[in-house]
């Protein structure tokens, strides 16, 4: 095995590459054209990790962090003295996609001095300023404010020291860049896929009558960490997490003192995150023979599924997906018990766009049920997370 | 008006709530057969909502308005929140009530059936604005509360309160948050329980760390134990276990090299390391942390001098931990231990911070904050010397400010105990 190149700028097993940089830093230049902005500024995780491709450390609300992007210059950030090793770490192996940054702490030093939190708004400005972005239209990701030791930190109060400086929100916007994915970040997808299909998987063989539910989850979560230890080179980011809720408190509860007995519905998220990028795939399975209830609650939402990852064309409207859930639950009759987390709108869906489908009914007194998929977006909708959704398949006994 | 209070769909899930106790404020304080507490009640709901009304009458307030899942928790006990747009409303003379939307409904009833939540006045409206905006401004209605001055924790309320132009919104973030500083006792009993079980995870980590293992595997293997231990101490609590460690030169970084809660494919215990573990359990939304230094083997001459400089200050930093005296105090504390021994350098961040239902909750600042120590608030103390390439010395227990420091996580933290033969 070796490690991941990602110095070499060539795509490692579990990582993006600079060809997927360039087609992010292309569509942040094409945004700033689009809506005539000197530079770009990113505070939220998401859009950290995807414009410079390193993972957010400490939380915004007491640590701020911030990366600017301008149009014309090198980008820089302003970061934690907390993140001071993450980045180094991270940089060291070539794997991000800014060299330069600055460290604020929160603690006061005799030596070695950093400008504190509080000269946070301060700091910004004057990074601004060496940047020639002082009187410029930023357009920012966020309007998130940090509140430490009664001062508030961010961009609206950094503009009370640079007054001719411009902030134009557009959140909405950066989401948009981070809809179509890279050929590249389409195969970390499917990697991270494939280990959490694996993962549910293994749920099914560790699930014992009088086992904790969460005891299960974590057996499952400590073999998919070996299984990445086969599958992918050292260094991968790995983050695996599990989480079972059984009947009847399916989606509504945390009952990790829950055991599983026979009769039981269980709902078992499998999430893994490969580089951040994360895909969770969550089935409803059942220990023992379901009730008729049961069944036709799962097979109206097996319907439902396999109805919404089907509509998941490239150029049909986003709401169709959505349309398609409700048409099956309708005609169930379970409309009153449905929730669900679709994706809306008429704006067309669009071929390599990332969609979570996971609709589910839950009725008081029975339990709930749900499955949850992760698809591309094609001509032919490519449904990554491939666990069956059958009711033999997910009847244990 | 309200076309979404009584929906069909809504009517469906709410059919079957419990009813109201005939009087008196609700509030059921858990105890388990072994006389453990392990959620919050009455106790809690008689020192918030007092620190509540304190804070009305300071600031002219008529009312308090949440719409965070935080606060939901804090102002009515109610942990059940799927998320979306919601309203806690606490009259300063009157019942507190609340708006949830559609997704809470059925984590409503089974709290409600246990009697968890502070308040029976609960509305489900539809999960859109108008839906929400409506069933908003017909309760302010109902309750007398058109006219009144609102202090709110966020501005989620600026547009749906449009339809009531009388109502004044005020908003109230900073002195709302420091509502949380001070706990109840039996909040604080419910720290200790929880931090007993960190105790106790810490002693599986004693018998499980070996060279070798992989780190993610070692810490679902230990939180799995965990699981196990709570459900023999308190049956049927809300409890969750997170538990990561970071072994070798990674652990130089606080929240590791890549996601937080995730390792590096590959990672693996090695001899001659040292490891950082954190386990935070949380028993009824309270979390508190306990985090262990440990080292894999005989401890190199360098290791154990930044171990004995991280305990020494650690030490120090937790004997700080007086009401009374500045908050800040903790931080020069510790710090001075390590300005003393030639190392302050290789600090990245400050001693500790507050805990409660936010995790890292206030006092956020410690190192500048130089306000009294309140008794009862709880802190983490938790120094750290990080050396690039070595990796990373922490030791964090949970501490109660009284008269004398009060340590909840009492799990061993000298260097003997520590190495891992």
């Amino acid at each position: 095995m070796t490690a991941p190149s990602q110095g070499s700028g060539r795509r490692s097993i579990g990582t993006v590459g600079h060809a997927t940089r360039d087609y992010r830093h292309g569509l942040l230049r094409e945004l700033m054209d689009r809506e005539k902005l000197d530079a770009l500024a990113f505070m939220s995780d998401r859009l950290i990790k995807f414009a410079s491709n390193w993972s957010l450390d400490v939380a915004w609300f007491e640590r701020p962090t911030l990366f600017v992007f301008p149009r014309n210059g090198a980008p820089f950030g302003i970061l934690h003295e907390l993140s001071t090793n993450s980045w180094r770490f991270t940089a060291e192996s070539g794997g991000v996609w800014v060299s330069n940054v600055s460290f604020y702490s929160e603690h006061p030093r005799l030596h070695h001095r950093l400008p504190l939190s509080l000269q946070w708004n301060a700091m910004v400005a004057s990074h601004l300023e060496q940047a020639g972005l002082q009187h410029a239209r930023i357009g920012v990701d966020a309007e998130e404010l940090a509140r430490v030791g009664g001062v508030t930190l961010g961009l609206p109060y950094v503009r009370e020291l640079l007054p001719r400086l411009r902030l134009e929100n557009v959140a909405a916007q950066c989401a948009d860049l981070t809809v179509v994915k890279h050929d590249e970040e389409i195969s970390l997808i499917q990697e991270t896929a494939s280990l959490a299909n694996w993962g549910q998987q293994r749920w099914h063989e560790q699930v014992r009558p009088g086992l904790l539910t969460a005891e299960v989850d974590m057996k499952v979560a400590a073999s998919i960490v070996e299984e990445a230890t086969r599958r992918y080179p050292p260094g991968v980011e790995l983050a695996v997490f599990c989480q079972t809720i059984s009947s009847p408190k399916t989606w509504f509860g945390t009952a990790p003192s829950d055991r599983v007995e026979k009769g039981d519905a269980l709902v078992t998220s499998v999430s893994v995150q490969l580089n951040a990028q994360g895909v969770t795939n969550e089935r409803t399975r059942f220990y023992g023979k379901p009730s008729q209830r049961q069944a036709g609650l799962f097979e109206a939402v097996r319907a439902a599924s396999e109805a919404a990852c089907a509509a998941a064309v490239a150029g049909k409207p986003t709401a169709q997906v959505s349309a398609a859930v409700r048409t099956r639950f309708e005609k169930a009759g379970l409309t009153q018990f449905a929730l669900d987390d679709l994706p809306t709108g008429n704006v067309p869906l669009r071929a390599k766009q990332l969609i979570t489908v996971r609709p589910g009914v839950y009725e008081w007194g029975t339990g709930g049920c749900r499955h949850g998929n992760v698809v591309v977006v094609g001509d032919r909708p490519e449904v990554l997370t491939t666990t069956p959704m059958d009711l033999a398949s997910q009847t244990l006994t | 008006m309200a076309s979404a209070l009584a929906t069909e769909r809504w009517r469906l899930f709410a059919q079957d709530l419990p009813a109201a106790p005939a009087q008196g404020p609700r509030g059921n304080t858990s105890v388990a057969p072994n006389d453990r507490v392990w959620a919050l009640g009455k106790q809690t709901l008689i020192h918030r909502t007092r620190l509540m009304r304190e804070l009305m009458d300071r600031e002219k307030f008529d009312a308090l308005a949440f719409s965070s899942g935080l606060y939901l928790k804090f102002a009515a006990n109610f942990s059940g929140f799927a998320g979306g747009e919601a309203a806690c409303v606490v009259p300063r003379n009157g019942n507190p009530f609340l708006i949830l939307p559609a997704s809470s409904a059925n984590g409503w009833r089974f709290q409600a059936a246990a009697q968890r939540p502070w308040t029976t006045d609960v509305t489900f409206s539809d999960e859109n604005d108008a839906a929400f905006n409506d069933a908003l401004t017909a309760k302010l209605e109902q309750t007398g509360l058109r006219h009144a001055r609102i202090g709110v924790e966020t501005s989620a309320f600026s547009s749906a309160l449009a339809a009531l132009p009388e109502v004044q919104v005020e908003r109230a973030a900073r002195q709302i948050d420091v509502l949380r500083m001070v706990k109840s006792k039996e909040e604080i009993a419910v720290m200790r329980e929880a931090a007993s079980l960190a105790d106790w995870v810490q002693g599986c980590y004693r018998e499980n760390i070996r060279p070798g293992r992989l780190v993610g595997e070692l810490d679902a293997a230990m939180a799995a134990l965990g699981y196990q231990e709570a459900t023999r101490r308190f049956p049927d609590a809300d409890v969750t276990i997170p538990c990561w460690t970071l072994s070798g030169p990674v652990s130089a970084s606080p929240h590791g090299a890549g996601t937080t809660f995730g390792n590096l494919s590959g990672a693996r215990i090695e001899p001659g390391h040292v490891l950082i573990n954190n386990v935070y359990p949380s028993l009824d939304g309270v979390p508190i942390e306990n985090e262990r230094t440990w080292i894999c083997g005989k401890p190199t001459r360098r290791q154990t001098e930044l171990f004995a400089a991280v305990l020494a200050a650690q030490e120090a930093g937790c004997e700080a931990v007086v009401a009374g005296r500045p908050i800040a105090a903790i931080d020069s504390a510790a710090l001075s231990v390590f300005e003393r021994l030639g190392f302050a350098d290789m600090v990245y961040h400050r001693t500790g911070h507050g805990l409660g239902l936010a995790g890292h909750d206030e006092p956020i600042d410690m190192a500048f904050n130089t306000a009294p120590i309140p008794e009862g608030m709880v802190t983490s103390v938790e120094p750290s010397l990080l050396e690039y390439g070595l990796g990373g010395f922490r030791i964090d227990d949970t501490v109660v400010a009284a008269e004398t420091a009060q340590i909840l996580t009492r799990s061993p933290k000298d260097l003997k105990s520590q190495v891992i033969e």
